[in-house]
């Protein structure tokens, strides 16, 4: 235990580091609305669907909670290229993370539909609402309260998950971290403060998240 | 799309990737174990007076959860290695999914813990319980039927972390050998598709068991 910490090393690369956690963020971000837009509609398959849409949807879902991201992606980024689609890094990625967190989205939104009320629905249509008055009224913000809470936790572990971009050479946090921690070998300050921007991002994310939830869809979200 | 698929070498290899999900499965069982161990010792910690023991616990959660699993896994691998503790692939790997796992176990075991009404312990420590007998024979028990269904969906999760450990050279656990095979072969198509395949049943299984399990135990 004869080591001697130089914080200052890990310090000087902190814009780096700082601009890889964007790339992390903006990953994450892209991942996400692109698994919700997947998740929807395998919700609104799997609810309202006949059988063989329902089959169809759960085979996907089951599929791709049942496999590691990391499998999903390799298969993307090295499988795809022998069948003459080749996908750059991020592309192959941003590709496999949205497929992955589909299938975790669609199971969330299912949920969601399933617990609005027919009764809601029939006081609504009997004090005379339109359809789209009932969707903005009633349907929304129902689904928005009970899906705040499960859908921000995703987004913070989705956040986590890009880490795996790393593996494929595109240069997010973690890919970033192993670059310089590979060059002057400050392996401990490096990574402590990798793991300080990470908590630091998870944090502010949720903060943003609770705000949002709590003046957009009036939910009583915690920020700590 | 001129490939043509060659299914029976990827198939002549399949001892070989059953092999690596025995090992896949062997490190998520024992991430479990130790995780489910040192979980419950943290959330017990949560709720202790010491505040120095309340902050370990807290920075432990934190970490853990707020952090990416496969940073988790460089850390054991190259950040210990700096300060002399040399763990090989294999021992980095299950190190970090553990620390993973016991961070979120925790979590859910600090909420199971809140279902168990302190009442009950009052009651046992009144009918002679010593302090560990009550929460061995009172909470213990109660905890895991409260948490047993958060903690199948972890074990699940560790199994798809176990592929992480490709990056770090594990070579024998399901990723590593299929990656093993592709770099020989070059019949990457073929190999991944068996090790997803092979990924969803070994996930099935363990969620199959865990039902069994819990029918046994708890008649649910």
């Amino acid at each position: 235990m004869t080591y001697t910490f130089q914080w200052g090393e890990a310090l000087k690369h902190l814009p780096y580091l700082l601009e890889g956690a964007w790339l992390s963020l903006i990953l994450a971000f892209l991942g996400f609305w692109g698994g919700a837009l997947i998740g929807l509609f395998g919700a609104v398959g799997k609810v309202y669907g006949g059988r063989l849409i329902y089959r169809i949807v759960d085979l996907y879902v089951v599929f791709f909670t049942n496999t590691p991201a990391l499998v999903q992606i390799f298969f993307l980024f090295y499988a795809l290229p022998e069948v003459g689609i080749l996908l750059p890094p991020f592309t192959a990625v941003l590709i496999g993370l949205i497929l992955n967190s589909g299938a975790y989205l669609t199971e969330i939104q299912r949920a969601g539909f399933i617990s609005v009320r027919q009764t809601e629905i029939e006081a609504a249509e009997v004090l005379g609402m339109s359809l789209a008055q009932i969707v903005r009224y009633v349907i929304v913000p129902h689904i928005a309260k009970t899906l705040f809470a499960p859908l921000s936790s995703f987004y913070i572990w989705l956040v986590l998950g890009t880490s795996m971009a790393s593996i494929f050479g595109v240069e997010e946090l973690t890919g970033r971290a192993i670059n310089i921690s590979t060059t002057n070998f400050r392996t401990i300050e490096i990574f402590s403060v990798t793991a300080l921007i990470y908590i630091a991002i998870t944090i502010l994310a949720s903060a943003v998240l609770a705000l949002i939830g709590r003046y957009a869809f009036r939910v009583r979200a915690k920020i700590f | 799309m001129n490939y043509t698929f060659h299914w029976r070498p990827a198939f002549r290899a399949l001892p070989e990737m059953l092999a690596g999900s025995l090992v896949t499965l062997q490190i998520a069982v024992l991430s479990m174990v130790i995780g489910i161990a040192i979980a419950v010792l943290l959330a017990v910690m949560t709720g202790s007076k010491s505040s120095w023991l309340r902050g370990i616990a807290a920075t432990w959660i934190e970490v853990a959860r707020n952090t990416p699993a496969l940073f988790q896994i460089y850390i054991a691998y190259f950040g210990l290695g700096q300060i002399g503790i040399h763990l090989d692939s294999y021992l980095a790997l299950l190190a970090g999914i553990t620390f993973n796992n016991a961070g979120y176990l925790a979590e859910t075991f600090r909420g199971g813990l809140r279902a168990v009404p302190q009442t009950q312990v009052r009651a046992a420590r009144s009918l002679g319980f010593g302090p560990v007998a009550a929460f061995r024979l009172i909470v213990l028990p109660q905890l895991f039927r409260a948490v047993f269904h958060p903690m199948t969906n972890q074990m699940v999760w560790a199994i798809l972390m176990t592929s992480l450990g490709v990056v770090v050279g594990v070579s024998t656990d399901l990723t590593g050998v299929t990656q093993e095979l592709n770099v020989r072969t070059f019949r990457t198509f073929e190999y991944f598709a068996i090790a997803a395949v092979l990924y969803y049943l070994i996930a099935k299984v363990v969620t199959l068991g865990a039902r069994l399990i819990a029918w046994r135990l708890f008649r649910y």
